[in-house]
């Protein structure tokens, strides 16, 4: 006969423990590729990618049950971090590490043509086109509102249309 | 290919997979970003302290509540950390809700009550310095603080000092990677509440330790198209110098002038373009900007520093002043009977004044106007038989806007929104047809709308005028009920939402016999429409699809 362990707290506490790695874990299979992608249109840089998607997960798996909506609280650390290390990067004066990363051809013009925008303009517009958020959405995750949100979507917009029809052009 | 092709090709990037790192990963202890600290010394830490509360003493002193910050014109412009040059109409209100954020303690938003720290996070951010000094300089009349940060090196009795390292010489003694002290005095205002509750926004920037880049330009002023400004810059190292006036247009505006140096001066030259009409060139006929000044880092440096608000490259010295770009005032003077328009400083008129010719050609005598509150405010000096004019607009080129004048009334409001507008005159020999989509025809006159203070409310559907569908709606519900027209939208068009935004829209101060409602939905408008109130509500709009607006149920 299987011997059945006491329900404890300690047990409970472990039962809590696993199913919020369990759930990091899971969050992480559904979203980290996309995350990810988004970082590295944000960051053009594959290492800041890297690092923040890993301190992002690695983040709310310390916090456990603490964070009721994984997905959205990694999104916006993940973004958070990202921009941080951009800012670290540049008060120590060095420009972004040159980690070439495969992509269409395409796609490399775009990320060009974001790296001219602002980062709260280029945040919106990969949030709002590659990640699908509303506007309400993004404005959580960018730390703005979704009047200003719409701003900068129009204005980015723009921007990338003129940068990428003139590539196309002159190409 | 069009923008959502190529965000789809990302797809096809490859990725880590970084699990295992994640699981084995010691999350670090704390995380730059807002509401943290940076990595500042104590030494820094404790002279922010001692700064904020001599700044305080200066800035709140009893008996002495600070003056709401006037800035030289309106409307308010902010280089930071809300930006009037990417936000444009919704600057307000973004700063409305950081404000709200600093009242409920959101340490997100509390960092910008403290003019020092708002002035350090500058430093390191914008203009990329590590590590700064400050100090509050003062108090301006209007109510704007001055916080002058410092960095770079001073050399003492024991070598060279750091500033902002806590006074340390800097690692092996080596001072040479280091400028010499730099000091820029950093001007902020509370665009909202005032006080030690307020928040604080950058406004201007100047140098402190070099007189060099005295720009000469006020806050706010509008530069206007074809201008061109002159600067002189006193012994700037020449070849690390730029001299830059950028917008916010749908391409590139980063208009360079140059700077050409003497033994005893530099004298810098800039013209401003002449801009496209909208949707051309600038995305708003008057695009916020900046004007800058700066020499690169190191001071020797052959490399250009570039916009500080987009390089990744630390700068040196930088003057920095938001400015309005506005297009020029019509070369052709008025005939001496006409009487001149009220203008606006950088030729921009509160009226728009034209003429129709017996053939009903018109004519245009002040081709940039602004709005007023109510609408845009014309006055016909000569109709010569015409009836009406027509408006038209490529942004709703359905739609056609008529004065109703009989010839009588030589002035008028008319509900024109901001934008690139044609005009024609109507009537006894002389007719328009609007032809949606084109651009001026030949019995058209072309002038453009501004909206510097953004008083209109935009209307325009997030799905298009193409995609958009009409809509009335009829009621019994008397219109004596109390209820505003928003809240009677709510209540009474089918398909508005509980978390819907229902609002008065376009200019909400126009004297019309309908008010406009907007309807916003997730920050996007979905639908506008005309609330009618006579006697019973009655409500004519505009619907993107799927909103399900207007729709019967």
């Amino acid at each position: 006969m299987a011997q059945i362990a006491p329900y404890t707290d300690e047990v409970h506490g472990a039962l809590e423990v696993t199913a919020a790695r369990e759930a990091v874990e899971r969050s992480y299979r559904e979203n980290g590729v996309r995350i990810w992608r988004a970082l590295l249109l944000f960051t053009g840089d594959r290492e800041v990618a890297n690092d923040a998607v890993a301190e992002a997960f690695a983040q709310v798996l310390r916090r456990g049950e603490g964070v009721r909506d994984v997905d959205r609280w990694v999104w916006r650390a993940a973004f958070h971090i990202a921009r941080a290390e951009l800012g670290e990067r540049r008060r120590h004066g060095a420009t972004l590490v040159d980690s070439p990363v495969e992509m269409p051809t395409a796609t490399a013009d775009l990320v060009a043509a974001l790296g001219r925008l602002s980062p709260k303009q280029r945040g919106a517009v990969i949030l709002r086109y590659f990640a699908g958020y509303s506007n309400r959405e993004v404005a959580r995750i960018i730390g703005s509102t979704p009047g200003a949100v719409g701003m900068h979507l129009a204005r980015a917009r723009a921007k990338l249309r003129a940068e990428l029809e003139e590539h196309d052009g002159s190409g | 290919m069009d923008l959502g092709e190529r965000f789809r090709e990302a797809d096809q990037i490859s990725t880590p997979d970084l699990w295992e790192e994640i699981e084995r990963r010691e999350p670090r202890a704390t995380r730059p970003g807002p509401g943290r600290h940076r990595a500042v010394t104590v030494f820094v830490a404790l002279v922010v302290a001692v700064a904020g509360v001599a700044f305080a003493v200066i800035a709140f002193r009893p008996g002495q509540s600070p003056v709401p910050a006037a800035s030289t014109t309106s409307p308010f412009l902010s280089l930071w950390p809300q930006r009037s040059v990417e936000l444009g109409p919704a600057l307000l209100s973004d700063i409305g809700v950081v404000q709200r954020k600093a009242d409920d303690g959101d340490p997100s938003a509390t960092w910008q009550l403290s003019p020092t720290e708002v002035a350090t996070r500058f430093a390191n951010e914008v203009m990329g310095w590590p590590t700064v000094t400050v100090e509050p300089t003062g108090t301006n009349p209007e109510g704007s603080v001055v916080v002058t940060v410092h960095y770079g090196i001073i050399y003492g009795a024991q070598g060279c000092l750091q500033l902002g390292s806590g006074g340390q010489t800097p690692a092996s003694g080596n001072c040479s990677g280091f400028p010499l002290a730099m000091g820029h005095e950093i001007t902020l205002v509370q665009p909202g509440v005032k006080g030690t509750g307020g928040i604080w926004e950058v406004v201007e920037v100047h140098p402190v330790t070099s007189s060099e880049f005295d720009l000469g330009v006020s806050r706010g002023e509008a530069l206007t198209a074809g201008q061109t400004l002159r600067f002189d810059f006193l012994d700037v190292p020449p070849g690390a110098v730029g001299l830059v006036a950028s917008f916010d247009c749908a391409r590139p505006l980063d208009v360079e002038g140059t700077v050409e140096v003497d033994p005893n001066h530099s004298i810098g030259t800039l013209t401003v373009p002449d801009l496209a009409p909208q949707g051309e060139g600038c995305i708003v006929p008057s695009p916020n900007g900046y004007l800058y000044a700066y020499s690169a880092f190191p001071p020797d440096s052959a490399v250009r520093a570039g916009d500080p608000f987009k390089s990744s490259v630390q700068i040196g010295e930088v003057a920095i002043v938001p400015v309005v770009l506005s297009r020029p005032e019509v070369s052709e003077s008025p005939s001496p009977e006409t009487a001149p328009s009220p203008t606006a400083p950088g030729g921009v008129s509160e009226v728009l004044q034209m003429t129709c010719a017996p053939d009903g050609t018109p004519q245009i005598l002040t081709p940039v106007v602004r709005v007023q509150a109510d609408g845009l405010h014309v006055v016909v000096r000569d109709w010569a038989g015409s009836e009406a004019v027509i408006f038209r607009q490529q942004a709703r080129p359905e739609i056609a806007w008529s004065s109703g004048s009989n010839g009588l009334d030589d002035e008028f409001v008319t509900l024109v929104r901001p934008g690139e507008t044609f005009v024609g005159c109507k009537g006894a020999g002389a007719s328009v047809a609007p032809s949606p989509g084109s651009g001026v025809q030949s019995n058209e006159a072309a002038f453009t709308v501004v909206d510097p203070d953004h008083v209109w409310v935009p209307t325009d559907l997030v799905c298009g005028y193409k995609d958009q569908w009409s809509f009335h709606v009829g009621t019994s519900r008397a219109t004596d009920n109390g209820m505003t027209p928003s809240e009677a939208a709510r209540a009474l068009v089918p398909g508005v939402q509980m978390t819907d935004v229902v609002e008065p829209g376009g200019y909400v101060a126009a004297k019309s016999e309908a008010d406009v409602v907007r309807v916003v939905r997730d920050g996007e408008v979905v639908a506008w429409m005309m609330a009618h109130s006579q006697a019973a509500w009655s409500f004519d709009g505009y619907a993107c699809p799927g909103s399900g607006i207007g729709e019967k149920p």
